[in-house]
This record gives structure tokens, sequence and C-alpha cells, in this order.
């Protein structure tokens, strides 16, 4: 019978459990499990849309366990109304999920991420093209496209002149923001700053990066900023998808990406650079008057109140809108 | 959009999913596949013609269950997409 944990006690049995399958556990997560003579003998966890930490004692294969666990994971999103899902699994389970009608993404030979459910991504990525297609009237076949995809935490003049330089480069440019809403500033307020900065260039669109770029499906670790060996391995399958998908279906010519002084960052750029090759473009940071121009650098001073030397970082369309949101960060964190 | 699933992933029965839908289409994805692929086709067309619906789009991962099973999951699949309006 499958169980779901709720207490603690149950939670820390089955982070034991994923160990010893050198899976990771998250506490935020629904989890379920099977058990057997007060042993664990399988679980599978939900964060979100995603399905992963699925694992089966070795000695109760072949009894259908997967099945009945990923039934019961996609029951679950079902009644959350979730009806398009992913699956974060290790590379020796991709056989046991296509056996379930989940479809391959991206493989890094250790882990792997599939989709299952309504929407595809090539779906996903359709809608986006038409998106573009109609604001510019184009045909993206026919362009020169350029993008990069940003956090904007919050959007800076380093951002605003990096792409800035790199639209130059191209007919048309676009900018995901970061779709995921694990930052100082929500998901809302990064990308009206970000549009709003942006509106003044007529061959630049901004639109959400959806959940296969940087997003918490694909890349966990980008939120928690630390990095292990898992964690790299998510970032390729994060590089995986946008070389495999992205750049083919939206003719991307040249993915841009800012120099990172974060370990993270630098990390993720360096998996980005060994995945896409000749298809990224690094810029160099920008300085104004010696002084390095960061999203944390603006976050810090936001928290000191130096209101005024924080938005002096910032583009001059965005400043108001800023101010305000910074005022209003200050408060309710009081 | 529209949809409804219904069905497990359990020994003997399968898990059907139904989409609202420009194109009609069924996918079939089965243990069984070499034999009865065809079968498990004809059987969704057949409910789909009786009901009179078209424009949707059928997935359905089968896991050995027998027809009469599979015609119940997709019924009850299709009286959820119905039902549902989300």
């Amino acid at each position: 019978m499958i169980k779901q944990a709720f207490l603690e006690q149950e939670k820390r049995r089955i982070e034991v459990f994923l160990s010893s399958f050198d899976l990771s556990f998250g506490w935020e997560d629904d989890s379920f499990f099977i058990e057997e003579n007060d042993k664990i003998i399988a679980s599978i966890s939900i964060d979100h849309h995603i399905i992963k930490g699925l694992a089966i004692d070795e000695e109760y294969r072949g009894l259908n366990l997967a099945g009945e666990l990923v039934t019961h994971a996609i029951q679950t999103l079902i009644a959350n109304n979730i009806y398009s899902y992913h699956v974060f699994t290790k590379s020796v389970y991709i056989d046991i999920f296509q056996s379930m009608g989940f479809r391959l993404l991206a493989n890094t030979s250790k882990v792997a991420f599939m989709e299952g459910g309504a929407k595809t991504i090539e779906q996903v990525i359709g809608d986006i093209k038409k998106q573009v297609e109609t604001y510019f009237s184009i045909d993206l076949k026919k362009h020169d496209i350029g993008c990069a995809v940003v956090n904007c935490n919050p959007m800076t003049l380093g951002h605003y002149q990096l792409i800035e330089k790199a639209s130059k480069e191209h007919e048309y440019f676009i900018v995901f923001v970061v779709e995921t809403d694990e930052s100082v500033f929500t998901f809302k307020e990064r990308f009206s700053l970000v549009y709003l900065a942006l509106k003044e260039f007529s061959n630049i669109i901004v639109l959400p990066s959806t959940d296969y770029v940087v997003s918490k499906s694909t890349f966990p670790s980008y939120f928690l900023k630390t990095i292990d060996e898992r964690e790299t391995e998510h970032a390729k399958l994060d590089a995986l998808i946008f070389l495999e998908y992205f750049i083919p279906l939206l003719n991307i010519r040249l993915r841009h990406v800012g120099g990172e002084t974060d370990l993270v960052m630098v990390k993720y750029n360096q998996i980005l650079h060994e995945t896409l090759q000749n298809r990224l473009e690094a810029i160099e940071r920008f300085d104004l008057d010696g002084v390095t121009i960061s999203a944390s650098l603006v976050r810090k001073l936001m928290k000191e109140k130096k209101y005024e030397e924080a938005l002096s970082y910032v583009p001059k369309a965005i400043q108001p809108l800023l101010k305000g949101i910074m005022i209003e960060k200050n408060d309710v964190h009081r | 959009m529209k949809i409804g699933i219904a069905g497990s992933l359990e020994s003997n029965d399968c898990l059907v999913t139904i989409k609202e839908s420009k194109e009609f289409s069924i996918k079939v994805q089965s243990i069984v596949d070499v034999f009865y692929h065809d079968q498990i086709v004809e059987l969704i067309t057949s409910v789909l013609e009786d009901m009179n619906i078209k424009n949707v789009e059928v997935t359905l991962i089968d896991k050995g269950a027998l027809n009469y099973t599979i015609k119940a999951r997709l019924l009850t699949a299709l009286h959820r997409m119905e039902a549902n309006h989300a």
C-alpha cells in the first residue's frame, strides 16, 4: 500500500532510503512510499509538476512497484490540476519511464529529463515561436535571431548594456526571463522591470523562460546557490535541452551570457560553453566608475535602504517602479 | 483545455488520456504491441465512433488490459473530459 510521508520521522527514513541510491531528497516535496516489515522498499516524490526520486529496493524488483508509484504520482498531479509533468531520473530508469509513456528529452548518461502528459516541449516552444513571429511579423527561419536568458533580480545597467550590445549583433533578439519564483524579486516584478527597460528597442521581445530553461525543473541548483557533482549533471541537462530544442526550433544563432562572479554561475556558464560551444557568446561585465554592476550589489544597497545609490545602477526607465518595489519589500521584511 | 484521464499503470490495466484537439489522433503504447496494437486502436476508434466524438487526441498506455477494461477506462476518461473545463 502506498503511503504519503507527513511526519518528519517518515521523511527522514525516505531520505536515508534515497541516499542508499545516491538520490537527494527534498523536504518540501510530496513523498510517497511503500513499506514492508517496517522497512521502506520503494519511494517517489513530487515537486510541483516534477516527478523525481523514484527508487525501488533491489529485492523487490519485478513486482511493478514502479508502475504503482508512478500511477499514484500522476493521479496526485491530476488531482492538483497539473496535466503536463516532467521526470527527473537516473539514466538507468529511462526504460521504466518510457514503458509508462514518458518521452526522453535529455540524457547526460547519469541523469535524464523526461516529459509526460498533455503538452510537449515542441508545443511549448511552438507557442513561443508564434508569439515572436506575430510580435515582429516575421518568419523566424529567415532571420538572424539571438537570445539571452536572464534572471534580473533586479534588472541593472549591467543587464541593460549586455542586452543592448548583444541585440545589435542580430536582427531580432529574444530575452527570456527566468520564470521560477525563488528570487528576492518575484517573477512578475522582474518581468515587468525587464520589459519596461527594454521597451525602447524595437527588435527585442521579452518572454517568460518556460519550464525548460533555468527553471526549477531543469536546473535546481541555480536557486540553491551551491553546486556539487549531482547538480553539475542538472546544469548539463539544462544546456542540452536548450541545444536540442530551443536553438533549432527558434532558429537561434547565438545565446549570450554575461561574465559571472558567482560560483554556481561560473560553473553553469562553463557547462553551457562545453555543450553549446560556438552557439554561446560571453560578454564581459560592465563597470560604472570602477564599480562592477551586479544585481547583488543593488540588493545589498536596497537592504541598507540606500535607494538613490541603488537606483544609480539601474536603467532610467525603471527607476520609479523599482524604487516603489524596493520600499515595499523593505516594509514587508520589517 | 479539456482533458480527461483514467486508469493506472498497474498490471492488467491501462492509462488513458483524452484531450480536446483540432486533429484526431490515437497513440497506443502497449506491452503487447506486437500482437494487439491494431486491435486496441480499432477498439478505441469504434468506441469514439459510437459516441460520435471526433476532435480528440487519445493516448493510451497499456499494461495488458483486457478489451472491456480498455473500453471502461476510455469511457470514464471521456466523461471526465466532459466534466472538466480546466
